[in-house]
């Protein structure tokens, strides 16, 4: 018993864990509960919890041995890409930037910084997390996973809309137990996206490059050859519902 | 001679870090000469005077359908801005205060910030206070008047007869300085310290030369 909780609790566990959950967890674009960002921030993904974590752990093993950690040569320029971010925020101010709608310079450019930091710790994240091809297949299940996760939700969605076996209410307050929207009014599926374009934006960028080329190359991730397929059409009548 | 095309490495990091000190000195020479241009060129005053919006919306349009109220927001809102920069307004505006020209003024020395309803604010900037304060009162009032005759007139304006505009702020409006010193002290040593960073990152002595080991 020993034994299994001291190699649960290893770091390398703990990151594949956390690793997994960031990946499950990636629809949830605008998570209801999180501090600080009031209720004019759409743009809360569920997985920065579990990515705070994460980076957090992979610190801790960075500073125990830096050496296991791969230093992809794309980290210098996008240094100095950051460099060039902060130099050219300060330098945006000297425009005196009127108020835009309620929305002042320095807060907006907090706000870009955030969603900067924020795809540098994914961009991090992926890249040590992602090593070798066994942990590469580790990170596509879990992807699949979260996506099978927004197929269900937009098939209840869908049922809502186009079939009317479920209340709208009801699946409206389920929907606002995770989300910061209710169900698209023009019934357009969202999934467990913002609205249906930011669905559409995820299913384009990040399922569907995976699914096709899962299929074009002949590789599956689980025992069923079918799998893939399925979630491929899944996407595609996604896509659609999404208009 | 340098990194600048070198493939990049885990080194470049551990360099960057160990020359700290370089780039906090980057640093407090960008504030240094952040302040030496704050007070070698002032920058202007900058005077903001408000307009109180109203297009009535609930009279205007009646049903509730969000979209097309947003579409009739927007529709008005961009017609009364073409009013604020029109040669009505401007022309009113170069008459009462001396010493601009409606050119002038289209190209920088007045700015518009409007959130459609609400407080349009009417800026204006200048090297003299009272000059950029006289600008700014002199356009809200004018933009004032000129869509409150344009309302009156609605029939042949193409102006909705529900919009109501009051000139709220043009007296003693607040005039300050369009930069503090202070932001160019901050301005100057994130500028410089990201520059030097840069410059650790990419370039380099000699590596081979007994000084830079």
């Amino acid at each position: 018993m020993n034994n299994f909780l001291r190699s649960w609790f290893h770091l390398d566990n703990i990151a594949r864990f956390l690793w997994a959950a960031v990946m499950l967890t990636l629809p949830v674009t605008s998570f209801r509960y999180f501090p600080f960002m009031g209720a004019e921030t759409y743009v809360r993904p569920l997985s920065a919890y579990p990515l705070a974590l994460l980076l957090i752990v992979l610190f801790i093993q960075f500073l125990r041995d830096h050496k296991r950690f791969t230093w992809p040569g794309a980290f210098t320029p996008l240094a100095a890409f950051v460099l060039a971010v902060l130099a050219a925020t300060v330098i945006g101010v000297l425009f005196g930037p009127l108020v835009l709608r309620g929305q002042a310079y320095w807060g907006r450019a907090l706000r870009a910084w955030v969603t900067l930091i924020l795809g540098l710790s994914f961009f991090v994240s992926a890249v040590w997390m992602n090593r070798n091809e066994e942990e590469l297949r580790f990170t596509i299940k879990w992807m699949l996973a979260g996506f099978v996760m927004d197929v269900l939700w937009s098939g209840v969605q869908g049922i809502t809309f186009y079939l009317h076996f479920l209340p709208r209410t009801l699946v409206t307050r389920v929907q606002l137990a995770f989300s910061m929207r209710q169900l698209i009014k023009t019934n357009r599926i969202s999934g467990m996206a913002y609205e249906p374009a930011w669905i559409a934006g995820e299913i384009a960028t990040v399922y569907l490059p995976w699914l096709f080329a899962s299929l074009l190359t002949r590789m599956r991730m689980t025992r069923f050859k079918w799998f893939e397929l399925i979630l491929l059409g899944c996407a595609v009548l996604i896509l659609l519902a999404t208009f | 001679m340098n990194f600048l095309f070198a493939p990049p490495s885990s080194d470049d990091f551990i360099r960057l870090l160990k020359a700290w000190k370089f780039w906090l000195l980057g640093a407090i020479v960008g504030a240094l000469i952040g302040a030496a241009v704050y007070y070698l060129a002032l920058p202007p005053y900058r005077a903001r005077a408000s307009v109180n919006v109203d297009f009535h919306l609930e009279l205007a349009w009646p049903q509730n359908t969000d979209r097309q109220q947003f579409y009739y927001l927007e529709r008005e809102a961009r017609k009364l801005e073409e009013i604020a920069w029109s040669d009505a307004v401007l022309n009113s505006v170069a008459s009462q205060v001396n010493g601009v020209t409606v050119d002038q003024m289209r190209n920088g020395k007045l700015q518009l910030s409007q959130p459609a309803v609400g407080g349009w604010h009417f800026f204006a900037d200048d090297n003299d206070p009272t000059h950029a304060d006289a600008l700014a009162s002199a356009w809200a009032q004018a933009f004032a008047k000129e869509v409150h005759t344009e309302v009156v007139a609605s029939a042949t304006s193409g102006l909705e007869p529900y919009i109501t505009v009051n000139a709220d702020q043009v007296q003693n409006i607040p005039t300050k300085r369009l930069f503090s010193v202070s932001t160019y002290l901050f301005v100057g040593a994130v500028v410089f310290l990201a520059l030097s960073a840069l410059v650790v990152l990419f370039f380099h002595p000699n590596p081979t030369s007994p000084k830079s080991k």
